[in-house]
């Protein structure tokens, strides 16, 4: 073989794992950008509005998609949030036919929340929390989507933005940061921690601004609730371990009392950096529910 | 495949983060000085007054008509003192308080004013089944109310 000839067939064997790579990696996305299939929502489902409407409680979706106007009590979308590095529109998910949820079915609502995809196969940014919203169980998203759609419909157009490249690298940042499996109860822990554990892991999403991120942005799992920056403000956000070794609350009625409460009964700590918002959301809650969120925060160490 | 993902996006997520962080900056003082010092010291004592308040509304401490009356009485003239204790530009330094104060006064003003009016209904409490919504209402419309639009998030963990 010659010299020309060995320099030729070395380069076939660069552009060969080169194509391949390319191959690959759209492959990849292409995988990455599937819906889920139809077959996903149980045979023997059956809607439980009421418990949708808690859902919607606890998730706090107001908080981000509230209207403006005449809209303020529904999820209209249309406000502006501020992220790090921008500014995004809150869409509309009241089931308007056009500019809202109207045309989705139960399967497009479910691909939304368990892997962050649009309808037309976009992939949200994470300020849409499907992070959290992925370890949610198949009925409680499907409640939560019928509970949508009882909702008196707004026309109003909310605008994605889309930027191509970081759409491309969040399919790829999602099959690291998205939850593999639903959340499962703890074996040998109570009913009520275990109601607690679900409320903040999944619809909370309490994690999102509680837990430290990684150099890549993904929630570090190691430091579960454990304090970090603010993502769009100055300041901390509070570390939810040790809660009783620090002094924070007294005891789990102490906790429930402030979830419920907040400070107009003078729990100051949980007013600022959006918690005052989050905080009157948990009010609404049932009894229960607030008191099993305080049960499983309380044994956090 | 997963680690050329991590490094790409971690490079991404990086400057991103970095650039947020030149932008927003530092603004150095430890010590609270000036109007910051003095609104927070009028509010430190209007939360010494209204903590006894709340414990008797959770039936920790009995009711007693007469401290209820002194300690809103404080409240009330504490809170008119804090009112004055936001001047133009004492949103820099050590503070929690928002710059939204001064970009939304007249927001602030009301809530401030409902909080005295508040405290002032709070004094004429005779009866320990009035208490807790007077105290809820001064708490939750006026405490909550300014710290949720008006208040930094803390600095610490």
């Amino acid at each position: 073989m010659g010299k020309s000839e060995r320099k030729i067939r070395t380069w076939h064997i660069v552009l060969g794992i080169f194509a391949l790579l390319v191959i690959g990696v759209a492959v990849a996305y292409r995988q990455l950008s599937q819906p889920l299939p139809e077959s996903a929502i149980p045979a023997d489902y059956k809607p439980d509005i009421e418990n949708g409407r808690i859902i919607y409680t606890a998730g706090g979706c107001i908080s981000c998609h509230r209207g403006i106007g005449p809209h303020v009590e529904l999820p209209a979308g249309g406000r502006k949030l501020k992220i790090p590095g921008g500014e995004i529109t809150v869409p509309n998910i009241t089931p308007d036919e056009k500019t809202g949820i109207g045309k989705w079915r139960a399967v497009d609502f479910l691909t939304a929340l368990r892997r962050g995809l649009g309808l037309d196969g976009t992939h949200y940014i994470p300020a849409f929390p499907y992070t959290s919203y992925a370890w949610m169980t198949t009925k409680d998203i499907l409640d939560l989507y019928h509970y949508l759609k009882t909702l008196a419909p707004v026309r109003n157009e909310t605008p994605l933005d889309t930027h191509r490249f970081d759409r491309f690298a969040l399919a790829f940042w999602k099959w690291l940061a998205l939850p593999k499996r639903p959340f499962r109860p703890v074996p040998g822990k109570s009913e009520e921690w275990n109601r607690g554990a679900y409320l903040v892991l999944g619809p909370g999403h309490c994690g999102e601004c509680h837990t430290p991120r990684n150099s890549i942005f993904i929630p570090d799992r190691r430091r579960w609730l454990a304090g970090a920056p603010h993502l769009s403000e100055k300041g901390h956000v509070p570390s939810l371990r040790g809660l009783k070794r620090r002094g924070r609350y007294k005891d789990v009625n102490d906790l429930f009392q402030a979830l419920k409460y907040g400070e107009s009964l003078g729990y100051e700590d949980i007013s600022s950096g959006g918690m005052g918002e989050v905080q009157r959301n948990i009010s609404k809650l049932p009894d229960a529910d607030i008191r099993a969120i305080a049960t499983y925060l309380m044994s956090l160490e | 495949m997963r680690n050329i993902a991590r490094i790409m996006l971690g490079i991404g997520m990086a400057g991103l983060l970095a650039a947020t962080s030149l932008a927003s900056g530092h603004e150095g003082a430890k010590e609270m000085t000036g109007p910051a010092k003095a609104r927070h010291d009028a509010m430190e004592t209007v939360k010494d007054h209204f903590v006894p308040l709340v414990k008797m509304v959770k039936g920790a401490a009995p009711f007693d008509a007469a401290t209820v009356k002194k300690n809103a009485e404080v409240i009330a003239k504490k809170l008119e003192e804090a009112s004055k204790l936001f001047p133009e530009g004492s949103d820099k330094g050590k503070t929690r308080a928002k710059p939204e104060i001064w970009t939304n006064r007249a927001e602030f003003d009301a809530i401030m004013k409902t909080a005295i009016e508040k405290a002032k209904a709070l004094m004429n409490v005779d009866s320990p089944d009035k208490l807790a919504p007077a105290v809820m209402e001064l708490g939750g419309k006026g405490c909550k109310a300014c710290h949720e639009k008006f208040r930094k998030p803390k600095d610490e963990m």
